[in-house]
């Protein structure tokens, strides 16, 4: 923890340094406080919006931690029927690339066409948006496993399923992980394209409204609030990296 | 479990295995490979690069089947020999999983084939004292050497108690120094639990210095052109690099290998 705070106080000096510049800039008149309010303001209504803005952060939280959760989860278990079956792999991976391709803000319409206006098509949005890195890198991770290990343990006559528990999954970690920590960063996308498109709550919404009312303090704190919540699911990601994989926390610790 | 009377650990008859691919021309990897190893023997395969010593070790494993001949281990085909457990492989990869402790790596063979009793946690403090690896078991791989690394590797080959053990270069990606070490080290720990020994290596002096047999292979195709018996007394130490015997035994060995190998 120690080490953590460490190695991330330069980002936090940049950003407050950053946040400083900003204020000086807008108050000597260099930047119209119509275009940024500074931050000392922001931060004002933001506290005084506070609980109207946890309100509508949670019901976004919500669908992007639930379509992060849905995303990933899916992908890992196709990628796992992919590595036990590949003919499905050759079906299925092709479409999911194929699929990708479609932009997200295309989809959203028609979930929200077939999902009705609550929260399930964001998550469907944001599960879309998080599953298809996983699924790339868990294939992948799955399939490029030491060929050396495959003779080990079929040598030591283990089955598929051990296989795949006791040496694909783990062998997969460190690939996957980086897949999560996108899918993480990127699932908030989901959901406030989703609100974008039609919502009555959620961040997303919130934004929306306050720049139509000219809110422009409140959109501010909306935008960062919501930025927050998506770094602190990916902290979350991180942190159970950093606990789930204790070998290569001791590989980095003999790097630096 | 020696139950029958065979004093054959390992018989191998007129093995032929043919690399075949459609945009290849055929390969011949094994053409007519005889070899037999005794209980409680060390025999050890030296042979140029490409001459199927690995393809024999895939074949001996029951990863790969033959087109032709014989192969039994503990008078078994290598897939029920292996369903049974009866031999194990070291690699020249160390071929550790990364993601588990020493003690979790030992007990890998024994976690995917049976169930852990108290004589494998008895065994395991045995092996561990045997390679001098006590205050390491929950290490993880990364954290040792590589000499100690293969050490693991070859604990964990002798967890499940097989009667016959393969060894693949197990020491050809370390400095000589360790080799030598190592080399000491495994002498003992085969000395004390004895199981047949299939080493494959490129080094000649290390063949005469482990091995109860030495048989040399040629290439294109691969089969054996020669045995050589290694009658030093055992337990064999450094010094006997120097003697007369075993230099004339190593000359020999590599004329032999000059001889079948086509350069």
């Amino acid at each position: 923890m120690k080490r953590f705070i460490q190695e991330n106080s330069y980002s936090l000096l940049t950003i407050i340094f950053f946040v400083f510049f900003l204020e000086i800039l807008v108050r000597f008149g260099y930047i119209s406080a119509f275009i940024l309010p500074t931050p000392s303001k922001i931060f004002i209504v933001w506290w005084t919006e506070k609980n109207l803005i946890f309100k509508h952060l949670f019901v976004t939280s919500g669908e992007a931690i639930g379509g992060f959760f849905l995303g990933s989860i899916t992908a890992i278990i196709f990628a796992s029927v992919f590595s036990r079956y590949p003919v499905f792999e050759k079906a299925v991976l092709p479409l999911a690339i194929l699929f990708q391709t479609i932009p997200i803000v295309v989809i959203s319409p028609i979930l929200i066409v077939s999902f009705g206006n609550g929260m399930s098509p964001k998550i469907v949005v944001s599960a879309l948006i998080a599953f298809f890195p996983v699924l790339v890198n868990m294939t992948k991770g799955l399939k490029e496993v030491d060929p050396t290990l495959l003779d080990l343990f079929t040598i030591f006559n283990a089955d598929w399923v051990q296989i795949l528990f006791k040496l694909r999954f783990p062998s997969s970690l460190p690939l996957l992980f980086s897949a999560l920590r996108i899918a993480s960063a990127n699932c908030f996308i989901g959901a406030i394209i989703g609100e974008w498109i039609s919502a009555d709550s959620g961040i997303g919404y919130w934004i929306l409204i306050k720049m139509y009312q000219n809110k422009i303090e409140s959109m501010y704190a909306g935008v960062i609030s919501s930025s927050l919540a998506a770094m602190a699911l990916f902290s979350f990601v991180a942190l159970t990296e950093y606990f789930l994989m204790p070998w290569e926390r001791k590989i980095q610790s003999k790097g630096s | 479990m020696p139950t029958e009377k065979n004093p054959f650990s390992i018989q191998v008859e007129d093995l032929d295995f043919t690399y075949s691919s459609p945009d290849r021309p055929k390969i011949d990897a094994l053409l007519g490979m005889n070899l037999s190893v005794r209980d409680e023997e060390f025999v050890s395969l030296v042979g140029p690069s490409g001459c199927g010593k690995t393809t024999f070790l895939k074949l001996l494993c029951g990863l790969i089947s033959p087109d032709k001949g014989k192969i039994r281990i503990k008078g078994l085909p290598p897939l029920e020999a292996r369903q049974n457990g009866r031999f194990s492989v070291v690699f020249q990869s160390t071929a550790l999983l990364e993601w588990r402790t020493v003690e979790e790596n030992i007990f890998l063979p024994i976690e995917l084939h049976s169930e852990l009793k108290t004589e494998h946690q008895v065994l395991f403090k045995d092996l561990m004292k045997m390679v001098g690896l006590e205050d390491f078991s929950n290490s993880y791989p990364h954290e040792l050497s590589g000499g100690m690394q293969q050490k693991v590797a070859i604990a964990r080959s002798l967890i499940n108690q097989p009667s016959a053990l393969f060894m693949d270069e197990p020491f050809g990606a370390l400095d000589l120094i360790t080799r030598g070490k190592l080399n000491l080290e495994l002498q003992r720990i085969w000395g004390k639990i004895k199981p047949s020994v299939v080493f494959i290596t490129h080094s000649i002096r290390e063949a005469c210095f482990l091995s109860d047999k030495i048989a040399v292979m040629s290439t294109s195709p691969g089969r054996i052109t020669k045995i050589f018996d290694v009658n030093f007394e055992r337990p064999r130490s450094l010094e006997i690099f120097q003697e007369s015997d075993f230099i004339s035994l190593e000359t020999n060995v590599s004329k032999e290998l000059g001889n079948s190998s086509i350069l």
